[in-house]
């Protein structure tokens, strides 16, 4: 079959959920929930077969010629000058790793659209609900297709405003609202960073004569910015690669919630938990570990930007685990799950071993959607309860919950056979063969942590199954009564993505268990920065070892897991009476968000306050002063008009007046009068004389 | 077809579109005195209708605009006042020609949101046609003292606009504006009898610009003090236009003036007025004074950055829902201050783009506050609440609005708000990292406004107020497409504008001529 044609029709992908907003965003109110509903899938689900049929295009073409563009128009240009040239096209670029997201943003996000027709069939908001998911399909599709990092940030900073538009989506809850808006002000620290570091980038490729932002011009000319080091006050100078692979880093922190900046993405569980399965946990917040891929040659000339990417993100992997450890909201444990394994994936990035990121990227995909829809059907029959130690028992009544539910937690502890198994493992493994030639320890540790991490996953998540679906239920009774299997439309998605939680690792089998590392293969063009690398030897022997290890100690956790929720329930009191400290520490998550509270918020807080009183009381103060004062000016200068200057001629005038009624006094022919003058005037003179 | 083009910008030229375009309001006004003060409903459409022609001659003269020329368009020149060589001198350039655009659009808008006065209609219509007819006139001049003149012209109608149709202090907010502006017009006057005697008495701006160097000028001599002529004349201009924008510490009269104005006023105030000061400083600082542009490149980013910050803090800390978004406009055209001194394409064609923006935007955010304000009859921000629920359209065209102001990328703000931060971080890297901080402040406080308005429970209160009707959802709609087109197709502006802004750079950094 002809393919071609989708060369010059990669914009259908994303117009076909654009769609979706106008017709539902405008029309939807008059219309049925179901055709909502229908319109909303179907649209994402023809972006679905878009994607595949570029993806089927694309496999066709010899391996070094997987890429295709698709230029609408100029975007933005500023015309042609020495003082450099800003040309940005709007175009969309078609390779193996867009093909990758594509391909899992969509059919995932179909998924969810589906089971979310169920799930929210009776919220009066099921229209607004839709155009919301549209418009984050279409903003997810922008980011993951966009040929330049420009047109990348769009969908960025698109998926942050559908975030924040369905995490405060009930909005007459104001916690929802703070939830909301806390991820987006977060968010938006991190894309200052990225704005920066894309800037940066922009003029320092500029500086050598090229103006670009497209991924395949900067990586035509990274080479460029090898020796290039850029001065900066206190620090000094820093390789430009360095400096800027951070900067945008420090945006992937915001976006893909890594330290310092994933404190939002547990408040926004706040949102309808589909949201969660799709934005916050299999779509959006991998963002930042595509972006890194998507500009691996960049990273390629800093091992420094690397080190501090696996470093960084080693270390949100392990904390977020220990904090999901003691959490009671079983979505809360999700979230902090989601932060623990997004930092596995930029570990796989953060040692150049792009291809097991994004490969874990993708298993995350179907079985953290998979957890959290099984969280959602809970809730659902739960009567919205989150917290865990109101359940308990749920295995027998909702089997299909419970089994998908089981399947995906075996995933994503890396049970053998399991998808989560072999991208892990890739990540792992590749941590521990990674040489940095900056932090030579950056790599290790960062397996390290990543192994202690494999453990406590496997701990939290079975605590997780083990409080919700064994043992007996610990609601309240009418709350007791209503539970009940999800209806099929709910169920249907949650077997697919268990089905995909299971065989979606074996697209990335490696060699050394048998498999063929497909996925390695059809990505490898993107990684241009290996191609120099010389394939580090691995000991077959050493690889396997590390196998056994890390699964002996998710079977520990396993196993603590049965035992403290299980076997002896009063157990893990016991703990936290023999560790309070510690135990209050993981609860209250490091009070990390009490510590920016008291800092960066309640500081810009302060800050606004004085500034207004300095604007209301200064600054204007002083205008209001100048006023003042020119109105006094004129008062005093309207006195000295009226009673100095006025007053002389009006004395003058006076005078005048008075003479002229003396003298027609004089003229009355009075004698008296006369004679009083005389003598009056006799005496004048005689007094002048006498003086 | 190049042919046929060429016929029509004959033609347009011939038929002299451009004063046409300014002085049919003018006309509106004329005709509206003589329609009975009762008719209200023939004096709106006789507005409407005349500023819907300048609006659709606008757009047309838009389209046949050559934007890859460098040259002044549809020019037209007449002896005005001879002894004194006064010219009426108008034409477009590059510079001009997206504020053309955007006055009649914003004029046309705020007749609609002008609908619902009922208060000496006629006075109020009359006046605001004449509003328009100077705005107009400041934008196509290319003569100093026909600047001035619809420099000071504007000044009469906004004056009694909002001192009469205004708030509870409405004059103290006319007269702080009056007295505000008559400074800056005082300074400006000056600088151009200066300039009038400096440049062999014209007061034509295209020949001081070419044929004069102002630089080698000798100094003025000044109560004792030797100041360089250039450098002065630019100050003077500089703080005239300075006051308009309003950049800090000049920008206390806006709130003041926001507060107090009718919607429509505050619309083009903010989408319009504003605009002026920084058009100001373009057309006449950069092109009369390149070398103390250069020299005051810097001092400009500066307070460019102080603007945003400063703006962006200061509105978080307000009460008041207009004077929020007034303080907003200070913080965005601060945006436009650190662009402009850039001296590069990006950062020269990011601000006359944010300009633009800008002005669009902004209108859309006073038309919203106009809504709800005619609705509660306040703007105290504590005391709404959960209105989402209560008018789910106007929550809707707000946030559209409110995101576009925060530089969503898909909207307008982003493209220009970016072109600027870039071609600044180049110049001035460490202001601009601060400046850029804006970004995180100005969402802040646009989420936490959305927040206190729309979100939480509904304030009972507001239980029975209507939704947004179909002329206030027009008026947004209007700027509103601008905001969503130029997002993903900011060449509709750029593609008019940018070979003249990188000739403005020329004339800058190389002395070239116009």
């Amino acid at each position: 079959m002809e393919l071609s044609w989708i060369r010059n029709y990669l914009w259908l992908i994303p117009l076909f959920p654009a769609l979706g907003v106008i017709i539902n965003g405008f029309f939807g109110w008059k219309m049925k929930k179901t055709t909502v509903g229908t319109i909303a899938s179907m649209m994402v689900f023809f972006s679905f077969l878009a994607t595949f049929v570029a993806f089927l295009y694309l496999i066709s073409l010899p391996e070094e010629h997987r890429l295709f563009t698709t230029t609408l128009w100029t975007w933005i240009f500023t015309g042609n000058s020495l003082l450099g040239t800003f040309k940005i096209p709007l175009a969309f670029q078609f390779d193996p790793l867009s093909a990758v997201m594509a391909l899992t943003v969509t059919f995932v996000s179909f998924l969810i659209h589906v089971y979310s027709i169920g799930y929210m069939w009776h919220d009066r908001s099921f229209v607004r609900f839709f155009v919301y998911l549209n418009l984050f399909v279409f903003s997810m599709l922008i980011l993951v297709l966009g040929n330049s990092l420009l047109l990348l940030f769009v969908g960025w900073e698109g998926v942050g405003l559908c975030s924040y538009l369905l995490i405060s989506f009930w909005y007459e809850d104001h916690k929802n609202v703070n939830a909301g808006i806390k991820a987006f002000i977060v968010n938006r620290v991190g894309d200052f960073g990225f704005l920066i570091g894309m800037f940066l980038l922009f003029w320092e490729l500029g500086k050598q004569g090229v103006w670009t932002l497209t991924f395949t011009e900067i990586q035509q000319h990274v080479e460029l910015l090898k020796d290039v080091s850029i001065n900066l006050p206190l620090i000094g100078a820093v390789a430009a690669p360095t400096l800027i692979g951070i900067l945008l880093y420090w945006g992937a922190t915001g976006k893909s919630a890594q330290i310092p900046l994933y404190v939002w993405l547990p408040d926004a569980m706040a949102g309808p938990t589909p949201v969660s399965a799709l934005i916050h946990a299999a779509t959006m917040v991998t963002s930042g570990v595509y972006m890194i891929g998507r500009m691996n040659f960049l990273y390629g000339l800093s091992p420094t930007a690397l080190a501090v990417v696996a470093i960084v993100s080693s270390l949100t992997a392990f904390f977020a685990a220990t904090i999901a450890m003691t959490q009671f909201d079983l979505k809360k444990v999700l979230a902090y799950s989601t932060v623990s394994q997004l930092g596995y994936m930029f570990i796989g990035m953060g040692v150049a071993a792009y291809t097991t990121g994004i490969f874990h990227l993708m298993t995350h995909a179907f079985f953290k959607a998979l957890l959290f829809l099984g969280s959602g059907s809970v809730m659902h029959a739960m009567s919205d309860i989150l917290d865990m130690r109101l359940m308990g028992g749920l295995k027998k009544k909702m089997p299909i919950t419970f089994w998908t539910f089981l399947i995906a937690t075996l995933a994503i502890i890396g049970t053998p056979f399991f998808s989560g198994f072999f991208s892990k493992d890739g990540i792992l493994s590749a941590a521990y063969f990674a040489h940095n030639s900056a932090i030579p320890w950056a790599p290790k540790f960062a397996w390290f942590m990543g192994f202690i991490t494999a453990g406590i996953t496997a701990f939290y998540m079975f605590r997780a199954v083990f409080m919700t679906f064994y043992g007996e239920n610990r609601a309240p009774e009418e709350i007791k009564e209503h539970i009940h299997e999800s209806p099929p439309i709910m169920t249907i998605p949650l077997i697919i993505l268990a089905i995909f939680s299971v065989i979606a690792g074996y697209v990335g089998v490696p060699h050394s268990l048998g498999g063929h590392n497909l996925l390695n293969h059809f990505l490898m063009p993107v990684w241009v920065s290996l191609k120099h690398v010389a394939e580090h030897e691995e000991s077959l022997a050493v690889e396997y070892t590390l196998m056994i290890l890390t699964l002996t100690l998710v079977g520990i956790g396993v196993y603590v897991a049965y035992y403290a929720y299980i076997k002896h329930p009063e157990f893990p009191e016991k703990v936290v009476n023999k560790f309070p400290r510690l135990y209050k520490l993981l609860y209250n998550k490091y009070y990390v968000d009490e510590i920016y509270y008291a800092t960066f918020l309640a500081g810009t807080h302060r800050l606004t306050k004085i500034l207004r009183w300095f604007d209301v009381h200064i600054i204007d103060g002083i205008v209001n002063f100048a006023g003042w004062l020119g109105v006094r000016l004129a008062f005093i200068s309207g006195w000295i008009d009226k009673y100095i200057v006025d007053g002389i001629v009006n004395l003058i005038a006076w005078i005048f007046l008075w003479t002229g009624q003396v003298l027609r006094k004089i003229q009355v022919g009075s004698v008296q009068a006369y004679l009083y003058i005389g003598i009056g005037i006799l005496v004048l003179v005689l007094l002048i004389n006498v003086l | 077809m190049v042919k046929e083009t060429m016929g029509i910008i004959e033609l347009l030229s011939k038929v002299h579109i451009l004063s046409v375009i300014t002085f049919l309001p003018l006309l509106a006004a004329a005709i509206i005195i003589f329609i009975p003060g009762k008719r209200h409903e023939i004096i709106k459409t006789v507005a409407a209708v005349f500023s819907g022609l300048s609006l659709l001659l606008g757009i047309i003269v838009y389209i046949f605009f050559d934007g890859g020329s460098t040259s002044l368009q549809f020019v037209e020149k007449f002896r005005w006042i001879p002894k004194f060589h006064i010219y009426y001198y108008v034409g477009v350039d590059g510079l001009s020609i997206s504020m053309l655009l955007l006055t009649v659009v914003i004029s046309f808008v705020s007749v609609f949101a002008s609908w619902g006065i009922e208060d000496r209609v006629k006075a109020y219509f009359s006046l605001l046609m004449l509003l328009e007819t100077a705005m107009l006139g400041v934008f196509i001049a290319l003569d100093f003292f026909l600047f001035y003149v619809f420099w000071e012209l504007m000044l009469l109608p906004m004056y009694f606009l909002i001192g009469i149709w205004g708030g509870p202090r409405r004059e103290y907010a006319a007269i702080k504006f009056f007295l505000y502006t008559l400074a800056g017009s005082a300074l400006m006057l000056l600088a151009m009898i200066a300039l009038y005697y400096a440049g062999g008495k014209t007061f034509d701006l295209v020949k001081l610009a070419n044929d004069f160097d102002f630089s080698k000028h000798a100094p003025i001599h000044l109560f004792g003090m030797t100041l360089p002529f250039a450098q002065t004349l630019f100050l003077a201009l500089f703080i005239g236009f300075a006051i308009k924008i309003p950049m800090f510490p000049f920008h206390t009269w806006l709130p003041d003036a926001h507060v107090e104005a009718p919607t429509a006023i505050s619309v083009i105030l903010a989408g319009v007025l504003l605009k002026m000061g920084t058009y100001g400083i373009f057309r006449i600082n950069y092109t009369i004074f390149p070398h103390a542009t250069e020299y005051f490149a810097y001092a400009i980013a500066v307070f460019g950055v102080i603007n945003i910050v400063y703006g962006a803090l200061v509105a978080m800390a307000q009460e008041d829902f207009k004077k929020l978004i007034a303080y907003s406009s200070i913080s965005h055209m601060g945006i436009v201050l650190l662009g402009m001194a850039a001296l590069n394409p990006m950062g020269m064609n990011g601000a006359l783009l944010e300009m633009f923006n800008h002005g669009t935007i902004t209108a859309m955010l006073f038309l919203s506050v106009g809504v709800i304000y005619d609705r509660a009859h306040h703007r105290d921000l504590y005391r709404f609440g959960g209105l989402a629920k209560q008018m789910p359209v106007y929550a809707a065209w707000t946030a559209f609005a409110f995101f576009a102001a925060m530089g969503l990328p898909g909207l307008s703000g982003f493209i220009s708000e970016a072109l600027s931060y870039l071609g600044a971080l180049k110049v001035f890297p460490a202001l601009t990292v601060i400046g850029a901080t804006g970004i995180i402040f100005t969402a802040g406080y646009l989420l936490w406004t959305i927040q206190r308005v729309f979100l939480g429970p509904l304030n009972e209160k507001y239980a029975t107020l209507p939704d947004i009707n179909t002329r206030e959802i027009f008026t947004m709609a209007l700027p509103g497409f601008f905001a969503l087109v130029i997002g993903w197709y900011p060449q509709l502006v750029l593609g008019k504008v940018s070979t003249y802004m990188i000739h403005l750079i020329d004339i800058v950094t190389k002395g070239a001529h116009w």
